[in-house]
């Protein structure tokens, strides 16, 4: 078996939506029939085990595991619908300097002989959690959302990742995408986003309401076939996995009203 | 309704088809579903069938009539008004013969092949005072459903390197013991007390006055009380007795140093983690659903210690501890 790929999925600005990506990502690559590690790096912080709904069954944590209070193997939480998730979850109770940049290389390591894919949540900002976080990984996922701040921040963190040997490729993924603010020019567009940053994009998610449900419910969204998210991230996945598949249309379809409008050159779209 | 067919057979004790239960009524689709149980020649006590009565009630759906080979978990079925089905003895309800005729016709439980959906689960849901049969009307009332947590072990060599808590045990079987058949007679004799054992006492108490929040841990080698709420994330370890005058939510851990005899109380018991000693207890899933419990005046209190190797939740009545 080749070794296992080590994606970190980071953004610098928070609440743009790394740890729902890093779930559903790590999902639909197992949904796949990838075997797949999650790693939480945002120790203190952490919210990828809720979002999974495997907070109940956490009993070590990666602390444990640096401490060497337990072995690897038993800190590994098994997803409860798909075997060839695992989710190693980081402390609540401690703060980012309680794993090494080292230590989080060692256990990376031992991982992709195991896993086809590990992939790092990492926290937000540039401090100590994003370098345990990019340490063990060879690639990387930006995170961002069209919006100026954002984008600002993902420019840091490609900076950032460009400095970093180890770091062999990095992808743009850009979220919370909402197609009718792009045509009214009130959102950036995708094609501004990738000409701000000059990154390749690996996917482009839609907002979708059901992203709220599915993390209230801790199960991801790429459970539910029909939502637009869904599909996106199961795109995503492919992409990783080295399959062509072209970015999905977002527009949605015109209500009878937008038609009528339209008719009688009220639509903004013709502005 | 329609029914659904879960097999448990396969289990080896009764909390691994606990385990089973938990996790096909967790992934299959068995809401509103009367459920037929394949229960195989495990052994299962009247408390034990409460629990999955309750797991199954919990989805919305109920037993509908369960197959057993054993005499002891026949019994019990009956006793808590469960129809059982099998070959020598058969209770079958007409209406079920009708819907499936191919059930009741054969004197053996259905085939493997047969079973669309086969997995089980089981989980242990517990009420005070069920080892007293007069009780058993309660079983729909105030109940608390844990599900045993099996610590990760380690497969390639499990016995070498075991959680610290674990080593020591041994040592307190025997205690853990008497006290247990303590609280049984407790119970049977209806005492008006909760006594305090030896283990408590000699215990130095330590009373924290504030709400304890997600990140915040309270360890102390002796009992802890906690005035105010222990929220999601938070963690309480004592080597002793914990005590929480407030509600629950975080992990909390009593007889950490392996003290089997420990007890958590607290005035709502919603912990997303219970372990005592080397005993570890998750919430069902399905409670995650409630942002926040609807607020009310009245508290039941609930009480968790070990019972033959599991951490069993109680409710503590009110006349008990007075």
């Amino acid at each position: 078996m080749t070794e296992g790929r080590v994606i970190v999925v980071t953004s610098g600005k928070g609440g743009v939506g790394k740890t729902t990506s890093s779930a559903n990502i790590g999902t639909a690559l197992a949904k796949n029939g990838f075997k797949v590690a999650l790693i939480d790096t945002d120790i203190g912080l952490r919210n990828l085990d809720l979002l999974l709904g495997l907070e109940n069954r956490i009993v070590y944590t990666i602390v444990d595991v640096v401490e060497g209070n337990c072995k690897l193997k038993q800190a590994l939480v098994k997803d409860k619908k798909n075997p060839n998730l695992v989710l190693l979850a980081a402390a609540q109770t401690r703060d980012k300097s309680a794993v090494t940049e080292e230590q989080m290389k060692d256990i990376c390591e031992k991982l992709k002989k195991k896993f086809d894919f590990i992939i790092v949540d990492s926290p937000a900002g540039i401090e100590q959690g994003f370098l345990n976080a990019t340490a063990g990984a060879s690639e990387a996922i930006v995170v961002t959302t069209p919006e100026m701040s954002a984008v600002r921040d993902a420019d840091r963190i490609i900076g950032l990742l460009e400095a970093k040997e180890e770091i062999k490729s990095y992808k743009l993924l850009l979220n919370r995408v909402r197609p009718n603010m792009i045509k009214t020019n009130d959102m950036m567009s995708v094609d501004d986003v990738k000409e701000i940053l000059s990154v390749n994009l690996i996917g482009v998610i839609p907002e979708d309401t059901g992203i709220i449900t599915s993390t209230n419910k801790g199960e991801p969204i790429v459970y539910d076939d029909k939502a637009k998210a869904s599909q996106a991230y199961m795109n995503v996945a492919k992409r990783i996995a080295g399959e062509d598949v072209p970015l999905m249309d977002l527009e949605e379809p015109e209500t009878w009203v937008d038609k009528l409008k339209s008719f009688f050159g009220l639509s903004k779209k013709n502005k | 309704m329609t029914t659904g067919y879960i097999d448990i057979s396969q289990a080896q004790s009764p909390s691994e088809m606990l385990f089973l239960l938990s996790k096909e009524l967790e992934t299959g689709n068995f809401n509103s579903k009367k459920i037929v149980l394949n229960m195989g020649k495990i052994e299962v006590n009247h408390p034990q069938l409460l629990s999955l009565k309750s797991l199954i009630s919990s989805v919305d759906s109920e037993i509908d009539f369960i197959y057993t080979e054993s005499d002891l978990t026949r019994g019990a079925a009956l006793s808590v008004g469960i129809s059982v089905a099998n070959g020598v003895f058969r209770e079958v309800p007409k209406e079920v013969e009708s819907e499936n005729p191919d059930l009741s016709g054969t004197q053996t439980p259905m085939s493997e092949e047969e079973a669309v959906n086969i997995l089980f689960s089981s989980n242990p849901a517990f009420v005070e005072n069920m080892q007293t049969e007069k009780n058993e009307e309660t079983n729909n009332s105030q109940m608390v459903s844990y599900i045993p947590l099996e610590p990760p072990s380690d497969e390639e060599n499990s016995e070498e390197e075991q959680p610290s808590e674990e080593d020591k045990i041994e040592e307190n079987t025997e205690m853990s013991s008497e006290q247990h058949s303590e609280e049984a007679q407790e119970e049977d004799e209806e005492e008006k007390e909760f006594v305090l054992s030896e283990d408590t006492k000699k215990f130095e108490t330590v009373y924290v006055k504030q709400t304890i929040r997600s990140g915040q841990i309270v360890s102390h080698d002796g009992n802890v009380v906690i005035i105010g709420d222990c929220n999601p994330g938070s963690e309480i370890i004592a080597s002793g007795d914990i005590t929480v005058w407030g509600e629950l939510k975080g992990i909390a851990h009593a007889g950490a140093q392996g003290n089997e005899s420990a007890v958590i109380r607290a005035l709502k018991l919603d912990a997303i983690q219970l372990r005592i000693s080397g005993c570890y207890a998750r919430r069902p899933d399905r409670a995650n659903i409630e942002f926040v419990s609807a607020p009310t005046d009245t508290f039941t209190p609930e009480e968790a210690r070990i019972c033959d190797g599991e951490i069993i939740v109680f409710t503590m009545n009110s006349d008990k501890i007075k």
